[in-house]
């Protein structure tokens, strides 16, 4: 009797879970054919030796291979001296403009927002173009504006050490939309009688800041530290459209460094191998940063 | 009724049949870069026209390929089997193809048509088999010098009359007399560029012409660490310190420089690979109303260190491959017959050598250099001796040629910058040289 109950109780859900499935599977579709299936297919080739026609299994060496490579180091270390600046930029710089926006009009706070969000929603092709005239010492606007003031125009396409600083500021431009827009969020939705309650126990507005709003909008600024870091470990197109990973190689990331193999040099297998060493190095920075931000919290 | 249709039927299939050599209408799939520049789309659309009248049922599909990831793009087709069945282009692609296993063995094209230039059939020449059916041979890697500058300048007459019989210190003089002169107006000796890799091949000639090598005579070992090279990257450096050339050198690309010679700006252009090429340019100018009259242009053979005889890094030949696909017999006979009929049509060949005459035929046929320019006849046979101390077997052909070309222009812009010395910036190149050398 409870079988048969049970039974129609299963029937009527049937629609209901056919609904959902029908709704999920283009997306199920889409993750296990461009991510999931890519991903297991990137793992395997870059322990194969890739030819147009077929592919041989080697082991380890082009894992062996890319670390013996100096250009593979030289790739890692451009990619965190970019991150270098971009993270704290982008962390740091979400937080001061939600912080400076909370108390203003909805309409500055929505204005500001939509400007922040234009690079974001432009063209990156585009974007890197306009910076690459913008920026060019031989006959930028730069260059130009130098002239007029007398001064030598600033190598800042040329010289390493402005180039890689000048590509983490404008990749930090067309990465800090969606961390204000988070942060601000959590903010707005803090709950107001913590702050009230720090009031009244005669905290200051900056003691406020440090002791109330940081802590409680701390999965926010961790969720944004975390996304940021994944998402400039694999900083490419700006490099790649701006600088051609020059000046002296200091700009070809990791990621650069995997496109270059593949479509440049069909060496699939190696691209493969730094692929996922890329993936490691992501993973390990993502979960020494959930340690970090995790550790001393309340739940 | 019904057998009167079907025999209706049958004799149209046999009749349709009968209008084409293939079983069935066959379609080809052709991609190509622009690779002569003016005239060569013009004249490869009028040769499949030609083609494909007298071959009914054959059709072929051009798919006209921008500069921009053109090798991307290859890489892609070839990774993921969506290759066309035609591929024409320059050796910076092609060269790599016949190692590949993809490309069909065209030895029997290239045996029925006959006449080749050897060394250009060779490029494709694999265990015996050949899977490229040399276009055209590339033109040779000189300097195109701005004659009616260099006479307002009053240097001409420090030109060697032979196009190639002067040294570096011939060359550094002429640099710096016309820099006395003409920096005043703005316009430069000179134009080097460091900031892309593309038209590096002057730099290599550079350093042939001096001497120098990049890699040893079996291909196995960086052979550029020597002081001739350094001697070259020192000359550079030289004539970057003393302002010959033009502006900022270390972010300037060879398109860049290019534009800067045809706006007159720089008397000397390493990019256009002679005078030949920079008449075409400037009459291209003249004829879309940008310019009056078009500047004399002429062609020289970079200089060499002692006098000894100049050596010109060349790519060889631009060329033709079939890709095997599905093994489609019919597609594959068709793009065959196709590539005779472009080796042999002599409308085709006559018509892509004089619109651009540096690049000479591969092969030896019935036809003529048909030109009217008078600077340009003038041109082509001042520079015609020059084509036989081209030199392809440098490496510029082997396949990881890309990986090794990947470093040189980041040392240079090292020299140029001043973070490295021209020992440095050799040492650097040979050190990365040797590192693709050990894994290719």
């Amino acid at each position: 009797m409870k079988q048969a109950a049970q039974l129609k109780r299963d029937r009527k859900k049937l629609p209901e879970m056919l609904f959902i499935i029908a709704f999920l599977a283009p997306w199920m579709a889409d993750i296990l054919v461009f991510k999931i299936y890519p991903f297991f297919y990137g793992i395997y080739i870059s322990f194969c030796k890739v030819t147009y026609k077929s592919m041989k299994f080697i082991g380890l060496k082009n894992y062996i291979d890319t670390f013996e490579r100096s250009l593979f180091w030289d790739s890692l270390l451009a990619t965190f001296k970019i991150c270098l600046v971009t993270i704290p930029l982008i962390v740091l710089g979400s937080l001061l403009i939600s912080f400076t926006i909370h108390h203003c009009s909805k309409r500055f706070k929505n204005m500001t927002k939509v400007a922040l969000y234009l690079p974001a929603v432009t063209s990156e092709i585009v974007l890197a173009i306009v910076w690459k005239n913008m920026f060019s010492s031989s006959f930028g606007l730069s260059a130009s504006m130098c002239n007029i003031l007398g001064i030598k125009p600033i190598e800042w396409l040329t010289n390493a050490s402005l180039t890689v600083p000048l590509v983490g500021v404008l990749v930090t431009t067309l990465c800090i939309a969606q961390p204000v827009i988070l942060v601000s969020t959590a903010i707005d939705n803090m709950n107001e009688s913590l702050l009230e309650a720090s009031a009244l126990d005669g905290a200051n507005k900056l003691q406020q800041l440090w002791h109330v709003t940081l802590p409680a909008i701390r999965p926010t600024i961790a969720f944004v530290m975390i996304t940021t870091t994944i998402g400039n470990l694999q900083v490419f197109y700006i490099p790649f459209l701006l600088t051609g990973g020059g000046p002296e190689n200091a700009t070809v990331t990791m990621l650069y460094l995997v496109y270059k193999n593949a479509f440049e040099y069909g060496n699939y297998g190696l691209a493969g191998a730094q692929g996922m060493i890329l993936f490691v190095v992501i993973g390990i920075m993502v979960c020494l940063q959930y340690r970090f931000t995790r550790a001393g919290s309340v739940d | 009724m019904k057998k009167l249709l079907a025999a209706l039927l049958a004799l149209i299939m046999v009749l349709s049949m009968g209008s084409s050599a293939f079983a069935a209408d066959v379609e080809l799939t052709l991609w190509t870069p622009p690779v002569f520049a003016i005239g060569y789309m013009d004249a490869l659309y009028d040769l499949i026209a030609r083609f494909e009248e007298a071959n009914p049922g054959v059709t072929i599909e051009v798919e006209e390929l921008n500069w921009d990831g053109i090798g991307e793009k290859l890489e892609s087709a070839m990774m993921t089997e969506t290759t066309p069945d035609i591929y024409i282009d320059g050796t910076a692609r092609t060269a790599k193809l016949p190692s590949t296993a993809l490309c069909v063995d065209v030895s029997d094209v290239l045996e029925t048509t006959g006449n080749w230039n050897e060394g250009a059939i060779n490029i494709g020449k694999v265990d015996d088999a050949y899977y490229l059916v040399p276009v055209t041979l590339m033109p040779s890697t000189i300097l195109a010098v701005n004659v009616d500058l260099a006479k307002q300048y009053g240097v001409y007459e420090m030109l060697p009359e032979d196009r190639m019989s002067w040294d570096w210190e011939d060359f550094m003089a002429f640099l710096k007399a016309c820099g006395e002169k003409s920096l005043t107006d703005g316009v430069y000796p000179i134009g080097l560029f460091a900031g892309s890799q593309s038209s590096d091949i002057a730099y290599y000639t550079m350093l042939l012409s001096a001497g120098a090598n990049v890699l040893n005579a079996d291909h196995t070992e960086a052979a550029i660490n020597t002081p001739e090279a350094v001697q070259v990257l020192a000359n550079v450096k030289e004539i970057v310190d003393n302002g010959l050339t033009y502006p900022g050198i270390a972010e300037m690309t060879d398109e860049q420089v290019m534009g800067v010679f045809l706006n007159q700006k720089v008397v000397v252009d390493l990019t256009l690979n002679g005078g030949v090429n920079g008449i075409t340019m400037f009459n291209e100018m003249v004829t879309d109303g940008l310019i009056e009259k078009a500047p004399v242009v002429q062609g020289y053979a970079w200089p060499t260190m002692n006098g000894s005889a100049t050596n010109i890094g060349n790519w060889g030949a631009n060329c033709a491959a079939i890709f095997e696909n599905e093994g489609d017999e019919d597609k594959i006979a068709a793009a065959k017959d196709f590539l005779a009929f472009m080796a042999t049509d002599k409308a085709f060949n006559e018509t892509l050598w004089a619109s651009a005459p540096s690049y000479g035929p591969a092969r030896t046929m019935d036809i003529e250099l048909k030109l009217e320019d008078e600077a340009m006849i003038a041109e082509v046979g001042a520079v015609t001796h020059l084509a036989a101390y081209n030199n392809s077997s440098f490496g510029i052909l082997e396949s990881y040629w890309g990986e090794i070309r990947q470093y040189f222009y980041p040392n240079l812009q090292s020299l140029v910058l001043g973070n490295k010395t021209p020992e440095e910036a050799i040492s650097s190149f040979e050190a990365s040289v040797n590192e693709v050398l050990q894994y290719n």
